[in-house]
């Protein structure tokens, strides 16, 4: 079986400028069997103005029709454990992926099941009906090697994220760097505003991310 | 021919959206922020408290998305024939007007005097649009406020931005937890969850949502009433309501437009949507 495995870590800090300053820290592993068979997990771990943690695990077949594309299923479990939130979602998202050259694309959708009750927050298990909303889940990507085959500069606009996925109209615009130091080590930097409100055109932008980490790959 | 296309259907659509008077660059900035509202706000005269004569039996009304343009909308006109004698103030849950127009704000306010019931006015993001803060504060005054009708405490929020801000957030905090009166209502121009699959038209930052949720939560508010997404949603979730009423905007004639009837009866709050007559 041939395997092509990664790992990621990276840290960072999200500005948000309703409630506060949190720290971000995240890893990932990602494994492609045999070309064909794709299956990463990660999770997230966020002290600030309140604990977010968060992990998800995806698993994918490709190629679908084109070498191109591929078919994802992804479960994302967040919980907000501070008790003025104390609030978790499960969400099941079924999702399409381009990877082209200097392009890349998500596409699908999740159904996000809110729990509210804070003695089961960890309990993936619990679908309430309280509150299950269904939002678009994307993420589009374009690249551009910057004087040097080493350096890719990235623009994203996205409601989606290793570990979150965010409703409709809650699109992030990133700007993402990557310096492959060898063919097993790369570094990354990404930055990130959210507007609020872009769906009611009257926009703000009250949340700021930016993260640097590490890729490693066998 | 694809080239062609490419160029043309895009202008074609910059252009006749041109011709709808929409504030294209607010999908990137706000003029006013948010916080530099409420600061404002809270330096201005509220809608003074009302008083109601039977506290234990009483109704009140919420319409919402009025977006009044040219000065007329047929639907908040006919408002006052579908009142009863139980009705004692309104609340109008923002787009009180389509492009956030001078003279139209002086129209809504106009139509709801004659009305004769007092009413507590939300700002939205449509009231925003080409720097309309100026005359909504001029012609109706504060974007946030606390004030009570009767034993009612009526906190509006300003979520014109889809977010509170800072001090606003902390804010409302303070006022539910100061409230003495047996009833509480919020009211907020974005809805807080997506009512049908698709609709992209809802608060984008769940965690503040979910915030403001524990604090309705924890301070026994009987109502959220919200606007924006245009469609009538209703749920309950931890002992309190969250209702999005129906749009008053008007598309085209003679159609069936509702508006909401909160009433108080043996100390319980319930709701109706009615058909505008």
């Amino acid at each position: 079986m041939e395997l092509e495995q990664s790992f990621d870590l990276r840290t960072g800090t999200e500005i948000n400028t309703t409630l506060g300053v949190r720290f971000l820290n995240e890893a990932r592993y990602e494994l492609l069997a045999n070309k064909r068979w794709q299956f990463s997990s990660g999770f997230l771990i966020a002290p600030g103005w309140s604990l977010l943690s968060a992990y998800h695990l995806d698993a994918g077949y490709n190629p679908l029709f084109r070498p191109e594309l591929s078919a994802h299923i992804k479960f994302l479990n967040v919980v907000y454990h501070d008790i003025s939130i104390g609030t978790a979602e499960n969400s099941i998202i079924p999702y399409l992926d381009w990877k082209g050259k200097n392009f890349e694309a998500d596409i699908g959708f999740s159904a996000r099941f809110t729990n509210f009750d804070r003695n089961s927050l960890n309990y993936i298990f619990i679908y309430p009906n309280d509150l299950i909303q269904f939002h678009l889940y994307y993420r589009f990507a374009a690249y551009y090697n910057w004087n040097n085959p080493n350096i890719r500069l990235g623009l994203e606009l996205k409601n989606s994220d290793w570990n979150y996925a965010g409703n409709s109209f809650e699109i992030s615009w990133h700007i993402d760097a990557v310096y492959q130091l060898s063919s097993e080590w790369a570094l990354k930097l990404n930055f990130g505003v959210t507007p609020s409100g872009f769906g009611g055109i009257s926009v703000m932008y009250n949340r700021f991310v930016i993260l640097a980490g590490a890729q490693y790959r066998i | 021919m694809k080239l062609k296309t490419f160029v043309l259907l895009p202008l074609l659509i910059v252009f006749s959206t041109l011709q709808c008077s929409i504030d294209w660059l607010q999908f990137f900035y706000t003029p006013y922020e948010v916080n530099t509202r409420f600061k404002e706000s809270l330096s201005l005269t509220p809608p003074g408290a009302s008083s109601i004569s039977n506290q234990n039996n009483f109704s009140f009304i919420q319409v919402t998305d009025i977006h009044l343009a040219e000065g007329v909308n047929p639907y908040l006109s006919s408002l006052s024939r579908n009142l009863i004698s139980t009705d004692a103030f309104i609340i109008p849950t923002g787009d009180l007007t389509d492009y956030g127009k001078r003279s139209d704000f002086i129209a809504y306010r106009d139509i709801m005097n004659s009305i004769g019931l007092p009413y507590f006015s939300v700002i939205g993001n449509h009231d925003l649009w080409f720097k309309g803060w100026d005359q909504y504060k001029d012609i109706l005054g504060p974007g946030v406020y606390s004030t009570h009708a009767g034993n009612v405490r009526i906190i509006v929020l300003d979520s014109a931005n889809d977010t509170l801000g800072a001090d606003q957030y902390k804010w409302l905090e303070k006022e539910l937890s100061m409230k003495i009166e047996p009833y509480c209502i919020v009211a907020s121009h974005y809805n807080l969850f997506s009512p049908v699959i698709g609709e992209t038209s809802q608060s984008t930052n769940m965690e503040e949502v979910y915030g403001m949720m524990r604090m309705f939560e924890k301070y026994k508010v009987n109502y959220v009433l919200m606007g924006h997404s245009h469609i009538y949603d209703y749920r309950k979730i931890n002992g309190v309501s969250y209702l999005v009423g129906p749009a008053m905007k008007k598309y085209s004639a003679n159609e069936q437009k509702y508006f909401i009837r909160i009433t108080v009866s043996n100390g319980q709050m319930t709701h109706e949507k009615l058909p505008l007559l």
